[in-house]
Order: structure tokens, then sequence, then C-alpha cells
């Protein structure tokens, strides 16, 4: 293993971990799946144990090789997470445990014991630029079959916000509403906003929580270049992850980048846009990338409150403890029949909260939740937040 | 051996493997990559690395983020803030734990400062003498706080190996040991009953071993080496087993408090 794989920073943090095993009490994998492979203490420590063993006093030595399997278990482990950051939270160290686990598979990558899954994946972005393997020419089939939408699909050689949809929202059929959303609020509020169309590529979120983080860069880059070209003011993103992608590992200046829950608050305040009542109990839950990625918390409690008649009740763990959906760090790729039993465990305190629907504000987490109340026979509604906000419209 | 003589030996043992593993991690944690302010990774060496951090410490240190600082140390690493968040009886244990260490290593400095040791065994001094069997209860408390989690409830999330038992048994032996010394100091040596009092750990062990009729000057002379060795022994071992996180977990708290401004 090489030390060059995890900062300085990392590896003293290696040395912080106190066992403690609260990032197991919190972790949405471990608390469905019940293995080993999920277990973050676990992973820690064998990440310490293969360190000294290698580059410790006695590996110094000794020449000290750690075993291929205790290698391949900590491989294995490392991809057996959503990356939703909870452990992070709870730790009571604060070790950027998250952030470990990206090194993690990084370094696994290199040593060419990631799953074929990762592989394929690569490939699949690399090629097609989009993670789900589509032809890119079909980035706005979504649009397509919409009511007045104009020849050009909303692709304009300037104008102010670019509308970045994301790979899920414009290939996965599940949720291509919410992009139909969120361009009927862009228009109702008048907004000059334009598309990429085909020229828009996967952020690299998908690579660099892979373990891909070099493979990234060439989509990074394109992506730059497609905005720069366009002179926008503003990027609003309804995917979390495409968000937190831009605004932590591009470098972008003298754009504004948003996510489409903060869009949306910022419309309502300026009275562009104005919502119905609507009667019900609804819940929200946060996905990990706006919430404890970016810490967008209270931005969309504050647009769903603005709504009249409405009534917000909040899951037992919220915000920033707030329950994964199982969508996240790319761990659908590695084993989708768990990630659904996720998905399921989330929806029983969903559940518990007695609410008509669960709110969310992002096409992954509705993916999810779709997945998880089909499971867990629930008959709680799944609606992202700008779909809500649209069929409010007044 | 003399006691002086053998102090010495045992101190500086000890504290030459102590810094051999400390060396052995520093190492390990310099060989990790350097991202500079500016995204470049440049390969610079360890020595290098570890001025860059030092100096980036001085930085803090002689700054105004120097009260955030504090701040965390006195919320954080000495009330244990985050932790009574997520258990209070892990709090307790840990509290104990610490608190115990901090005093009973923190104790001495004063009476080496005053020199009182020359004047009269310092133990016999009431102040001291309760001191010192205050903090060892402390210590027992929290020992047996983390035996009762950690082996008789299990908590669940508590993941026990070689490392944690090693720590749990070091540590209890090296206490016990300690109240056992006294209480057969207090046999050995012709100590007051008005000052024996306030050893409350010792003279209460010393009140059941009394019973028996045994060589207590030459048990307590060789058991004083036994308990040195192993109070040497427990140093030396630090930064070898979980106890190490004595040092790092507080700066992890520090350094990812500053995340992203440093």
């Amino acid at each position: 293993m090489n030390l060059s794989d995890y900062s300085v920073k990392q590896l003293f943090e290696i040395d912080g971990c106190t066992r403690c095993g609260e990032c197991m009490h919190w972790c949405s994998v471990f608390n469905v799946v019940n293995e080993r492979l999920a277990i973050p203490v676990d992973r820690i420590c064998g990440l310490r144990s293969v360190i000294q063993k290698e580059h410790g006093l006695i590996g110094k030595l000794f020449g000290g090789k750690s075993r291929q399997s205790s290698l391949e278990f900590l491989a294995e482990s490392s991809y057996h997470c959503t990356l939703c950051g909870r452990c992070k939270v709870v730790c009571p160290v604060g070790i950027e445990l998250r952030e470990l686990w990206i090194s993690m598979r990084n370094s696994f990558v290199k040593e060419g014991l990631a799953p074929a899954s990762v592989d394929q994946m690569k490939d699949a972005t690399l090629d097609t630029h989009n993670v789900l393997n589509y032809p890119n020419e079909e980035r706005v089939i979504w649009a397509e079959f919409l009511d007045g939408v104009p020849d050009n699909f909303y692709q304009k050689e300037k104008a102010d916000v670019l509308y970045f949809v994301g790979c899920i929202s414009s290939f996965s059929p599940a949720v291509q509403s919410i992009p139909e959303a969120v361009l009927r609020i862009l228009e109702r509020a008048e907004i000059d906003f334009t598309l990429l169309g085909e020229k828009e590529w996967c952020c690299g979120f998908p690579l660099i929580v892979g373990g891909l983080k070099e493979e990234a860069e060439q989509l990074k880059k394109h992506n730059l270049e497609m905005v720069k070209s366009l002179g926008v003011k503003k990027i609003v993103f309804n995917c979390p992850s495409c968000y937190y992608t831009w605004k932590h590992e591009y470098d972008i200046q003298g754009v504004e980048l948003l996510h489409l829950t903060e869009f949306i608050h910022r419309l309502i305040k300026q009275r562009k846009i104005k919502i119905n009542k609507f009667n019900g109990v609804v819940t929200y839950h946060d996905p990990c990338d706006l919430g404890r990625g970016c810490g967008v918390y209270e931005t969309p409690r504050e647009v769903i409150r603005s709504i009249s008649g409405l009534s917000l009740v909040e899951l037992s763990q919220n915000r920033e403890r707030g329950y994964c959906c199982g969508g996240g760090g790319d761990y659908e790729m590695i084993d989708a029949k768990l990630v659904e039993k996720v998905a399921a465990n989330l929806v029983s305190f969903i559940d518990k909260t007695r609410a008509d629907i669960v709110i969310t504000a992002c096409q992954q987490c509705k993916r999810m939740l779709l997945n998880g109340v089909k499971a867990a026979g629930s008959k709680v509604g799944v609606k992202d937040i700008s779909e809500l906000v649209y069929e409010l419209l007044g | 051996m003399e006691k002086s003589l053998f102090l010495t030996a045992m101190g500086f043992l000890s504290i030459s493997i102590f810094l051999i593993g400390l060396y052995s991690r520093v190492s390990i944690w310099l060989g990790g990559s350097f991202v500079f302010p500016d995204e470049q990774e440049k390969v610079i060496s360890k020595i290098d690395k570890l001025f860059i951090f030092i100096k980036r410490a001085f930085n803090v240190i002689f700054s105004e983020k120097i009260f955030k600082l504090i701040e965390i140390w006195f919320f954080d690493i000495l009330l244990g803030r985050r932790l009574i968040r997520e258990s209070f009886s892990r709090w307790l244990m840990h509290t104990c734990l610490m608190m115990g260490f901090l005093g009973l290593f923190l104790y001495p400095v004063p009476i080496y400062i005053l020199g009182m040791q020359s004047e009269q065994n310092y133990k016999d001094i009431p102040w001291i003498a309760f001191g010192y069997d205050l903090f060892s209860f402390i210590i027992l408390v929290g020992i047996l706080i983390a035996i009762f989690r950690r082996f008789w409830i299990k908590v669940p999330q508590l993941r026990t190996n070689q490392e944690d038992i090693a720590a749990v048994i070091f540590l209890t032996i090296v206490v016990v040991t300690g109240v056992f010394l006294e209480s057969l100091r207090l046999l050995a040596e012709s100590v007051s009953l008005e000052t024996e009092k306030f050893s409350f750990l010792g003279s209460s062990l010393a009140g059941v071993l009394s019973f028996f009729d045994l060589n207590w000057k030459a048990i307590y002379f060789g058991f004083w080496y036994f308990h040195i060795f192993l109070a040497f022994a427990f140093i030396a071992f630090i930064p070898f087993g979980k106890f190490f996180h004595i040092f790092v977990s507080p700066v992890v708290m520090f350094i990812n408090s500053f995340e992203g401004q440093e």
C-alpha cells in the first residue's frame, strides 16, 4: 500500500480513531446489512493495521507485507458504503471519514483491487459521458414529449442561468418528471435559462467517489469550457451530487452555483413565483450531498413551510444526522439489492411520521425512496421538492 | 539497585522506546501526500512537511484562532462535549480515565517544583496522599465502567480485539499495583494514623493486609520495583497501542475545526 495515496492529515487521523464504534452504530448500511464488510470501525482499524504492518517499525525492519486477503477485504469494504457521511458527523474525534473512504477507494483502484463494476462504470462514463451508459445525444429525451418545447430544446448560445440536469434526471424514467418540473418553474419565473443538452457531460461525481479522481478531470474540463462559452451568471442543479462536485471539485469563479431549493427559495422571496395552498402532512428527507455535503438544511424546509396549509413533520433523525436512502457512493452498482434494503429501512422511519408524502430534493433519493416504498409495502407518496412546487404553482 | 538509579534507568529506557514508537508513527504520517493551498501536489521531503506543519501550528497558536483552540480544548477535550452527546456511560468512563490520569501525571509536578520530596516522604503529606488515592480511585471507576460496557453488557458497537484487551489489562494492573504499593508502604513504614487516613484506598487495603504477619518492609521494597517497572512500561507502550489516541485525537479535533481555513 502506497502511503502517498493518503494525505498526511488522513494518516494522522487514522491513528486518532479510538475504536469507539459510534460510526458503526450510526452507519446506514451496517444497520441494514449487518455484515462485517459494512463496519466502518473495522475498515479504519484494518487500514491502520495494514499500514503498520507495511510501513511501521516491524515492517521496516523485517520487510512486512500484508496478507492479500486483508487487502481484498478492505478494498471490498471501502465500496460497501454509501458515503453518506453520517459516520463523520457522529465521530467524537471528528475524523473526516467520508474523505478517508474515498482515498481508500482511490488507493485500491491503483492496486487493481477495486470491484470490476468500478472499471465498467469508468469505461461507460468516459465513453458515453454519462454514468448510465446511454448515448449522450439523448440527454434531453425527457423534454421531447412536453408541451410547448421550443425547437432548440432550451439550448441557447447565451443565457443568464444554466440548468445542469445531471445524468440520472436526464436518463432515468422514474425521475424524468423532475427536470420537467424544474423547467416549468423556470419558465413561470421568466428566467433566461439554457440547457447544455448533449454537451452536458457527467460532472464526474461517480468517478471521484469511486476512487477515480484523475479520470474525472476530462469531464470537469469539458463542462467548465461549456459553461465559460455560455457566459452564464448562475448554474442551477437539481442533483445534490452534481452541486456538491461543482462546489468542491471545480475551480470556477464568477459563476454562482445554486441548488434548485436555493433557487426556488429565492424565486419565492422575490415573488417571481406564487405557490398555492396544499392541505397535507409531509416529511422532508435530507439528501446526503446537499445536507452533510453542502450544509443546505434549512432552505428546503423554508420552501416547504412557505406553502400554506402544509404541515411539515420531521423524521426522528434529520439534518446532520439524517438517514441515508442508500443511493450514494456508487453503492448501487456494487449491490442493488442491499441498497433497496437501506431504502426500505428509511421508509420504515418515514412511515413512523405518519406523513402523506415524503419530500426530498434529490433525484437519486427519489428513485431509492420509490424502490423502498415498494419493498416496504408503504403507502407514503414520494416527491421531489421541484415536483411539489410545480404542482402548486399559482 | 538504588531506587533513584532504577528510576533514572527505567525513565531513560521507557522514554527511548516511547520516542522510537513515536518516530515510527510520525514517519508514517509524513509519508502521506501533501496538498498546498494552490492545489499543486509537490514532492517534498518528510522533514519539509514536518516544518510546514510546525509553522502552521504556530500560525494558529499565535493568532486569534487560539480562542477557538481553547474552546475546543475546554469543551470537547476536557469536558467531553462530543462524547456526552453520544453516550453518557461512555462519557463517564472516558472522563474518569482522563481526569484520573491527568491528575496522577500533573499532581507530582508542584511536588517536584517545590522540592518537597527532599524534606520528607512526600506521600506523608496529607493533601498529596489524598490526591494520589483520589485520582487512582477515579481511574478505577473508569476501568470498572469500561469492563462493564465492553465485557459485561457488551455494548454492540464496541469491537473488542487484542489491542483493547491489552489496554484494559495493562491499565488495571498499573493502577491496582499502585494502590497495593501504597498499602504496603503504610504497613512497612511507620506512618501516623492521622496521616494514614488520607490515603483512603491504601489504608483500607492495609487494614486487610495487616491481618497477615509478613515481612512488609521486604515486600514493599520488591513491590516498589515491580510497580515502577510497570508504570514505565506503560509509558513505553503508549505509541504502540490504543492509548496513543491520548495524543492524536485532540490534535485531530483541532485540525478539523480549522478545516478549510488552514
